[in-house]
């Protein structure tokens, strides 16, 4: 495995609401779209996945159906409900301003501080 | 949080509990089993497949006790192990329980005695209308009562008041055909109603009043 980076606290929701904004998947395709978008940079404890989903659904911000897999299994599939959307879009832009920020704090040059 | 996932969320904690603990395995085990393939297809045989897997994923129980807690409703069911607890602790203690529920007993009836007379007395205003505005003339040295001829002076000078009605309370025999007993009554004088805007209950005024 190539360096990998620990998840911040917190972020691991958003990631899981990025990857179903993709298309429904079941738990075990989240963990291989997160890996797909992040190109496998991020180490998530796999495990750590489902209390965050159960969590997310009950939030109402992503609803889950039982349906059929890719390999004909019986499975569960997770999509984003609007409120999903609409959250996903508030911490992507929240995320984007603390990036930022503190990408600049750490930029600073001891001549402009 | 949307109130309908919260109460779905709510019933399969409580009303599906089996099939929601059942379909929870289910994922868990479908997670495991299809990374275990995943690996499987990149070289590594079955069983050691299996192992990176339950590796990779991480302490399955505590993982599925952590969705269990996701659930809503989770402070129910720890309000409800907390109120068995302390009832095994009180009934323990019986010594303690009995004083703490006499203090409380004691505490909480002279609370609702208090608040009872107050309530009655002070808070509650008279069932009049305007009972803001009604006021009480007493003379200082004749045991607060006056005569009916000062009431008559006062009625006819008074500029202050709308109206100036006389009371005084009074005993009486009252004989309703089963022999007599003493009654408290209270004579008024013949504007009483008029000034405090009442009506009588039972029956209209007559007209001499």
């Amino acid at each position: 495995m190539p360096d990998q980076a620990q998840l911040l606290p917190g972020t691991l929701d958003l990631l899981i609401l990025k990857a179903v904004s993709l298309g429904p998947l079941h738990g075990y395709g989240i963990l291989l779209r997160i890996g797909q978008i992040s190109g496998q940079a991020l180490l998530i404890e796999q495990g750590a996945l489902y209390p965050a989903l159960f969590r997310l659904v009950r939030q109402g911000l992503l609803k889950a159906n039982w349906g059929v897999s890719e390999n004909n299994r019986r499975a569960k599939f997770y999509e984003l409900t609007a409120a999903g959307r609409k959250r996903l879009r508030e911490e992507t832009e929240g995320w984007n301003r603390l990036a930022a920020a503190i990408g600049s704090a750490l930029a600073a040059a001891p001549e402009e501080s | 949080m949307s109130a309908l996932g919260y109460f779905r969320s709510l019933a399969d904690r409580f009303l599906r509990r089996g099939q929601t603990e059942q379909e929870m395995e289910e994922e868990l085990r479908m997670h495991l089993e299809q990374r275990a393939n995943d690996l499987e297809r990149s070289g590594l045989d079955r069983r050691e497949a299996e192992r990176r897997a339950r590796l990779e994923f991480g302490g399955y129980d505590r993982f599925k006790e952590e969705c269990r807690e996701s659930f809503a409703g989770n402070f129910l069911e720890t309000m409800l192990q907390d109120l068995r607890y302390s009832l095994r602790l009180l009934r323990k203690s019986p010594g303690f329980t009995l004083v703490a529920i006499g203090t409380l007993t004691l505490g909480i009836g002279a609370n609702a005695v208090v608040f009872g007379v107050l309530n009655g007395l002070i808070l509650r205003p008279l069932s009049v209308p305007e009972p803001q505005s009604l006021y009480m003339i007493e003379r200082e040295k004749a045991n607060g009562s006056a005569s009916y001829p000062d009431y008559i002076d006062l009625r006819d000078r008074n500029r202050s008041f709308d109206g100036l009605a006389a009371f005084n309370f009074d005993q009486a025999g009252l004989d309703l055909g089963t022999g007599s007993s003493r009654v408290w009554l209270c004579d008024v004088s013949g504007n009483y109603f008029d000034v405090l805007r009442i009506q009588p209950a039972l029956t209209a005024l007559p007209t001499w009043c």
